[in-house]
């Protein structure tokens, strides 16, 4: 009993300490946040500003509209989190527990489209996504999200190799057809993975900011991430909003990461129980 | 129909969501990309067909093969840095107190934004004023390089940055899996009076191999594909030492009016990307575990 | 609930039918440029006061960020879909020309433009003799900004036009302190900031007259080489490179004496905690000179409205649109008339004023940038070959005897 309490003091010492260069770009943003635009400038520059100036927060506010921002972010992050999980997991099943012609070379495309640089495919899709006519749209940065990402494919593959043949071959003796394999076995299996992809695909739909800069043609359709990439210039960027911008940016995310860690927890539970 | 015709056709039908839209939004763009590789297009007008002329001209750019070399050796943080968020997520796994905070934290380099995370680099490691190098300077009386100044450095420093910022996303997908692993396995072991290093070895790993071979597989396509972290921190000001692939792809491609190279150095870059991870699926069949 | 649907769509009818009789006539074309959110409210305004003041012609203003302008441009075009109006710079409008991106603007320049009311930059508006754009806007670089606080703290008279490259280093000297972090001057390494003025004031030049060679290791060259990386390792009153890092705009610290720079960064200094003044960059062993830069107007060629788009370029180019952008300080008119305008945002800057004055009388105080085929990729070559120079790494000749090299090749490629 002793050696186990000992052994997670030392854990939480050396988690704590680990800490510490993590959370300093965080302590970092939100303290420029606070700065008058002069003092963003100081060389060697200072961490904490002297006199901290919260109307930055305000003057955001009426400078660039944010709400505007939020509402966009908020949708698209939304739609493209339902649009992949859902997509996400049941071409995942089908890679994992069906057998068709060609499935091995079909997933090896699949992780190929992750190896063409963005760069080099931007102008042929927009060309594509203009003859669609969704130029000064927001569809090209949420409708591709319902036809499955690689990358949630094969993290949700993965996760489904994990589950043991066994129930699947269970199920069939009991007539189930594959569609109720799905959705009454591997689902509720999953609701980690699926907490999991849905929050890291908010996460990378909120900070996505090439995307709405080619599309969108006007300041007010833009996301935050986006939106913020106009307080800065060609000659110099008004570093304190937009480190109050972005500190309003994480907030939310922070929060729906608190939340879904919750979720997972008690995921864990329900899995144990359907077991 | 029998069984297996039956079976094959559901197969499809549960991948058809990924595949209508690799057809549609997809295969186009990815087509047009490749011919641009053996063509000059001027944006306006056709495409003029130059053969292989693009190829060959990227072989003979000291800057490509510049680019190729540091993109090639920053790829080596990945075994370094899949490691390090192994062991900090099981010891968050372990954690009795706080582990949400925990994972919050360490999560937090992933979404602050690029130029947040640049910036306190830049700021650490500023050879006069930086934090590393004064406390050098005062306490070990060691004049501190120019960590992103210094050509053999620069890259080194940005492997190091890249292992400090993918810890926490990379905990996060190891927690889903490792939270996954039945309890009553542990409970097991411990009676069967396995330690904890020896637990970790064989029971912790092979049962996380599947998140492993993910965070792997990723990270290399990942890191093959650095841009950001490169941009932000020599500020496209690119010499033989700093520049990478996806910068040197997108200066000849929207600032140099090279596409056709552009297009050529992004499907070599897919190559190599190919042929890496196609030893990795190798290795999957004796490395990975699956029940 | 028949009535009600007839009813409705009675009124939705009229109400198109209104819409359409209000668009009839109107031309719409779009129109597109960078910018921070406060040059977009510029440019709306721009926008706003052409389309209330006629009836024929509607703009649209498309806006993104300066980081992504050139690539959606480039979308843009790929796709057919380019803006019908928008803004260019001399550092890709010869690569956008050559290859047929712009509308061949001659003739209604010829007839309808007076050249000779504005600072006119053939580097950005002209090419293989014909005009392509017509000029928006100037920026000059390399003027010198200077820290009065310091000045007066160390007891020396500001900058004037007596002023030569001895006398600058004697004043650096004496305002550099490198324990108290402050520096006499700054002289930016990229071309347009600083390295182009020096290399001109020893008397060089980076291309021929032509520009097809480039001059880089010739005497005078070398020698305003040497004078860059003197201050820098012999005199010591500019800093080393590597303590530079991390640092985006040193004049607003407020702890360098001089820094020459450009003038789109008065802007940015409008508010700054210390006083400062502008001068001309003093005189070097052959003379002064100074850089002139512009942004152009420029029409795609694929427009399908050329006369509505030169209407509006008409009004963007005229006093009322010059004067918008004046009054809005971010940037510096092309045309003459509007000029004091633009400095009554910044009593800082007279110095500015004075420069251009002067111009007038001795136009050979500003020069033009060398603008060539494929600019980037030989600015960006000889920037990140002369910095091993200014990192001590290797002597300016060697420097720029490779930079010589590179950069002859990316020319000639261009040239083919």
């Amino acid at each position: 009993m002793r050696k186990n309490k000992s052994l997670s003091v030392i854990v939480f010492i050396v988690l704590l300490l680990g800490s510490i260069p993590m959370i300093l770009p965080f302590i970092w943003m939100v303290s420029t946040s606070l700065k008058s635009l002069s003092s963003t400038m100081i060389f060697p520059p200072e961490f904490f500003p002297k006199s901290p100036r919260w109307q930055n927060y305000t003057e955001l506010f009426s400078l660039v509209p944010i709400k505007d921002w939020f509402l966009n972010s908020i949708f698209l992050s939304v739609v493209n989190s339902v649009g992949i999980i859902i997509s996400s997991l049941i071409v995942a099943f089908g890679f994992v527990v069906l057998n068709f012609k060609f499935k091995d070379v079909l997933f090896i495309i699949l992780l190929s489209t992750m190896m063409i640089p963005f760069e080099a495919i931007m102008i042929p899709q927009y060309i594509l996504f203009n003859f669609f006519g969704w130029v000064n749209t927001l569809y090209p940065l949420w409708v591709p999200s319902f036809f499955g990402s690689a990358y949630m494919i094969f993290f949700a593959r993965q996760f489904f190799k994990t589950i043991s043949k066994n129930y699947v071959d269970a199920a069939k003796i009991d007539g189930a057809n594959y569609w109720q394999i799905f959705y009454k076995i591997f689902i509720p299996l999953s609701y980690p993975v699926i907490v999991t992809i849905g929050l890291l695909t908010f996460i990378n739909t909120w900070n996505y900011f090439l995307g709405p800069l080619i599309y969108l043609n006007t300041p007010s359709k833009m996301t935050i991430v986006s939106g913020l990439s106009f307080l800065s210039g060609q000659a110099f960027g008004y570093w304190n909003y937009i480190m109050a911008g972005s500190t309003l940016t994480i907030l939310p995310i922070i929060v729906l990461f608190l939340i879904t860690q919750k979720w997972i927890i008690s995921g864990i539970a329900l899995q144990g129980e359907l077991k | 129909m029998n069984r297996r015709s039956k079976e094959g056709l559901l197969g499809y039908l549960f991948i058809s969501p990924w595949l209508i839209g690799l057809i549609v939004f997809t295969v186009g763009p990815m087509v047009f990309s490749f011919l641009l590789i053996f063509a000059n297009w001027n944006l306006i007008g056709p495409l003029k067909f130059t053969g292989l002329q693009n190829l060959i001209d990227i072989t003979k750019s000291n800057f490509f093969w510049s680019a190729l070399r540091n993109t090639a050796f920053f790829t080596l943080y990945v075994p370094l840095s899949v490691f390090l968020s192994l062991i900090v997520a099981v010891l968050m796994d372990r954690n009795t107190h706080g582990t949400s905070i925990f994972r919050l934290i360490y999560f937090l380099p992933s979404v602050t934004p690029a130029v947040a995370n640049a910036a306190v680099w830049v700021w650490l490691l500023q050879p006069s004023y930086g934090v590393v190098d004064n406390t050098l300077k005062n306490w070990f009386h060691i004049q501190g390089p120019g960590w992103l100044t210094d050509p053999n450095l620069y890259i080194p420093t940005l492997m190091m940055i890249s292992i400090w910022g993918s810890i926490g996303y990379n905990a996060v997908l190891f927690a889903a899996g490792l939270r996954s692993i039945d309890k009553s396995i542990y409970e097991a072991a411990q009676l069967d009076g396995s330690g904890v290093i020896s637990t970790f070895f064989k029971i912790t790993l092979p049962l996380i191999s599947p998140s492993i071979f993910f965070v792997t597989v990723t990270s290399v396509i990942w890191s093959f594909q650095v841009f950001d972290l490169a941009y932000m921190t020599n500020s496209g000001v690119t010499s033989y030492y700093n520049i990478t692939l996806v910068q040197y792809i997108y200066q000849q491609g929207f600032q140099y009016f090279h596409i056709g190279e552009a297009s050529a150095a992004a499907w070599v870059l897919a190559l190599i990307i190919f042929v890496i991870t196609f030893f990795e699926l190798q290795a999957e069949k004796k490395l990975v575990f699956y029940q | 609930m028949l009535k009600k649907y007839f009813s409705i769509f009675f009124i939705v009818t009229i109400f198109l039918f209104g819409l359409s009789i209000a668009a009839y006539g109107k031309t719409t074309i779009t129109f597109m440029d960078w910018g921070d959110i406060f040059q977009i409210q510029t440019d709306q305004k721009l926008v706003d006061t052409f389309n209330k003041s006629q009836n024929d012609v509607f703009v649209v203003l498309q806006t993104t960020s300066w980081g992504a302008y050139f690539q959606t441009l480039q979308n843009r075009i790929a796709a057919n879909n380019a803006p019908d109006v928008f803004v260019m710079d001399g550092a890709y409008f010869d690569n956008f020309a050559k290859e047929g991106v712009f509308y061949d603007l001659t003739n209604l320049v010829k007839t309808d433009f007076d050249l000779s009311k504005y600072y006119f930059e053939p580097s950005v508006c002209e090419y293989n003799g014909n005009f392509y754009g017509v000029p928006r806007d100037i920026t000059i670089g390399g003027i010198m900004y200077y820290n009065k606080d310091l000045f007066d703290k160390a007891g020396i008279k500001y900058p004037d036009w007596d002023w030569t490259w001895q006398t600058w280093l004697e004043a650096a000297k004496k305002l550099t302190n490198q324990n108290e972090n402050k520096w006499g001057m700054y002289i930016p390494t990229y071309g347009e900031g600083g390295l182009y003025q020096i290399i001109w004031g020893a008397g060089g030049h980076i291309l021929n007259s032509d520009r097809t060679k480039f001059t880089l290791t010739s005497t005078n060259t070398l020698n305003g080489l040497q004078f860059m990386y003197d201050v820098r390792y012999k005199y010591n009153v500019n800093p080393s490179e590597s303590y530079m890092q991390g640092l985006s705009d040193p004049f607003m610290t407020g702890n360098f004496g001089t820094v020459l720079g450009l003038s789109s960064s008065i802007v940015g200094y409008k508010n700054l905690p210390f006083r400062w003044g502008i001068a001309p960059i003093p005189k070097g062993p052959y003379g002064r000179y100074m850089s002139v830069n512009q942004l152009a107007f420029v029409v795609s060629s694929r427009s399908k409205n050329i006369d509505a788009d030169w209407k509006f370029i008409k009004f963007l180019t005229g006093p009322e649109g010059q004067k918008i952008i004046a009054e809005a300080g971010e940037a510096i008119p092309a045309l003459k008339e509007e000029i004091p305008i633009y400095f009554n945002n910044f009593s800082n800057a007279s110095g500015l004023l004075e420069i251009l004055n002067k111009s007038n009388e001795d136009p050979s105080i500003l020069r033009t940038i060398p603008f060539t085929l494929s600019w980037y990729e030989w600015e960006n070559m000889l920037e990140s070959t002369l910095e091993y120079a200014w990192t001590n790494t290797m002597s300016p000749e060697k420097a720029a005897s490779i930079a010589q090299q590179s950069c002859q090749k990316i020319l000639d490629r261009a040239l083919k």
